[in-house]
């Protein structure tokens, strides 16, 4: 009898845990739709290392296009626009707009966001105590790694619109690597005015990268991962030019719904580095280098390093 | 000597004494590898001063590459030891004052390693403007992958910086 209550307690509290996962994955999906749908304006601090940012950040939704503005208020005022899936970088201090196109999210079946209990294979997903974020009573979640190929996040939203308020990405040992946060936040229409460049750009001295690229099919990929890794999958693969008088650049994108591994292979210039592989670090996002025969394979994201060295390592040329 | 190094790194030496000082340091057989490092420290501040954060991590790494360097890493005898941490620290803290010093002394201090303490992004047949490239390309196209919107074009404006070429 005694073993039987043991079994059904245990049932039980499977049964609810499972439910919380469940409840927990709903509100991530609520928070993606409300990042896409909700118009709103605010002030966001971005914390990577010791280093603190503050920036400007609008987002309008009008007669179904979605308009987007950051603007850094600290150092060089660079600026993000975006126009649905157009996106331009504005750098100041370079004299540079970069305009590269996102494929539109539909072209991404395979992303795990449209199937989020595969998450679950790779992260615990739990709801834990709210918390005030930027004058709102909000939810929070928080999401942890099941082995060591990625960090732990949480997120703070807004419990009745599903708007992100905080963000926090944790490094191995649970130490945040990565907040963004915002300090002061609207939601509700925003002026047109708002959203465009506040940069001078009239300048001849500025330069206008327009990038091409475009989605390659699966018999015309040149590169390919020699042994998966645990929960990436290939999300993306594009061809890609930085600007004409640039090498032709393969780039695939690997993702386990929550983070996201780029991979750029180019020709190497016949001026080869001593070095065959290295790693540094961007912030957050990690990068590694390594050279295959005439090519220089470049891989980053926000992931441990580790995880970088073993996805770049086991790239290869396909075998026709 | 060691103290005349230390005030040098600290800024608190005049300009003029400190190009004689750096000039004597190069020469002086024993100290110059370890001057070196110093050189190295003074160059990634140069050249890149956004990314100090990661530097201590490249020197340290560098040094493990090179081979003469990482055997006087492993020493555990001597002054160089010390050195060497200070070397590694001094890029993650004293960057006010090896950039307010260095620069004076560019046409005079040959550059040794600095190529192996940055991104060697020439060297490896990537343009300089492409780190900060892919860098856009990563965060746009996996936009995608992202739950929270806006909040993760806030990483590619501010890492950008981070990627610029010098």
């Amino acid at each position: 009898m005694r073993f039987l209550a043991a079994v059904v307690l245990c049932l039980l509290s499977f049964a609810s845990s499972a439910q919380s996962s469940e409840d927990a994955l709903q509100w991530l999906q609520k928070m993606a739709v409300a990042a896409e749908k909700l118009s709103y304006s605010g002030v966001v601090v971005y914390r990577s290392g010791n280093q603190t940012e503050t920036s400007r950040v609008m987002h309008a939704v009008e007669n179904g296009k979605e308009f987007e503005h950051i603007e850094v208020l600290d150092g060089s005022p660079r600026e993000m626009l975006r126009e649905n899936d157009e996106v331009k970088c504005v750098l100041p201090e370079n004299r540079l707009i970069v305009v590269e196109r996102r494929n539109s999210r539909r072209s991404f079946p395979a992303l795990p966001r449209e199937n989020l209990g595969s998450l679950t294979d790779y992260y615990v997903v739990r709801k834990v105590a709210p918390a005030r974020v930027a004058g709102v009573d909000s939810q929070s979640l928080r999401i942890e790694p099941k082995d060591e190929f990625r960090y732990g996040r949480q997120f703070w939203f807004d419990g009745v619109s599903g708007l992100l308020l905080k963000a926090s990405l944790f490094d191995e040992k649970g130490e945040p690597k990565e907040t963004f946060s915002f300090t002061e936040v609207r939601v509700g229409p925003i002026e047109r005015d708002a959203l465009k460049m506040h940069s001078n750009v009239q300048s001849s001295e500025w330069r206008i990268h327009t990038v091409r690229s475009s989605t390659t099919k699966a018999e015309d990929e040149l590169w390919t991962l020699r042994a998966p890794l645990p929960g990436f999958r290939l999300v993306s693969s594009m061809k890609r030019q930085n600007r004409p008088e640039a090498p032709e650049v393969w780039h695939l994108m690997y993702s386990d719904g929550l983070a996201a591994i780029s991979v750029f292979v180019q020709p190497r210039i016949a001026k080869a580095s001593r070095a065959e592989a290295d790693s540094f670090s961007l912030g957050a996002v990690g990068v590694y280098r390594r050279a295959v025969g005439d090519f220089q394979l470049l891989v980053m994201g926000d992931v441990p390093p580790q995880t970088l060295k073993r996805l770049g390592d086991n790239i290869e040329m396909k075998h026709k | 000597m060691k103290a005349k190094f230390s005030a040098l790194f600290d800024g608190e030496v005049d300009p003029r004494e400190a190009a004689a000082l750096l000039s004597a340091l190069r020469d002086h057989g024993e100290a110059r590898q370890s001057f070196h490092i110093y050189e190295m420290v003074g160059e990634a501040l140069r050249d890149d001063p956004p990314a100090v954060a990661d530097i201590a991590e490249r020197v340290m790494a560098s040094i493990q590459q090179e081979p003469d360097l990482a055997a006087m890493h492993r020493s555990h005898h001597g002054w160089r030891r010390p050195l060497l941490a200070v070397a590694a620290s001094l890029a993650g803290v004293a960057v006010v004052s090896a950039v307010a010093l260095l620069p004076q002394e560019r046409e005079a201090v040959p550059v040794v390693l600095a190529q192996k303490v940055l991104p060697a992004v020439v060297d490896s047949g990537l343009a300089a403007n492409d780190l900060q490239e892919f860098l856009i390309a990563h965060q746009t196209h996996s936009a995608a992958s992202y739950f929270g919107g806006s909040q993760h074009q806030v990483r590619t404006v501010s890492l950008v910086e981070q990627g610029r070429p010098r």
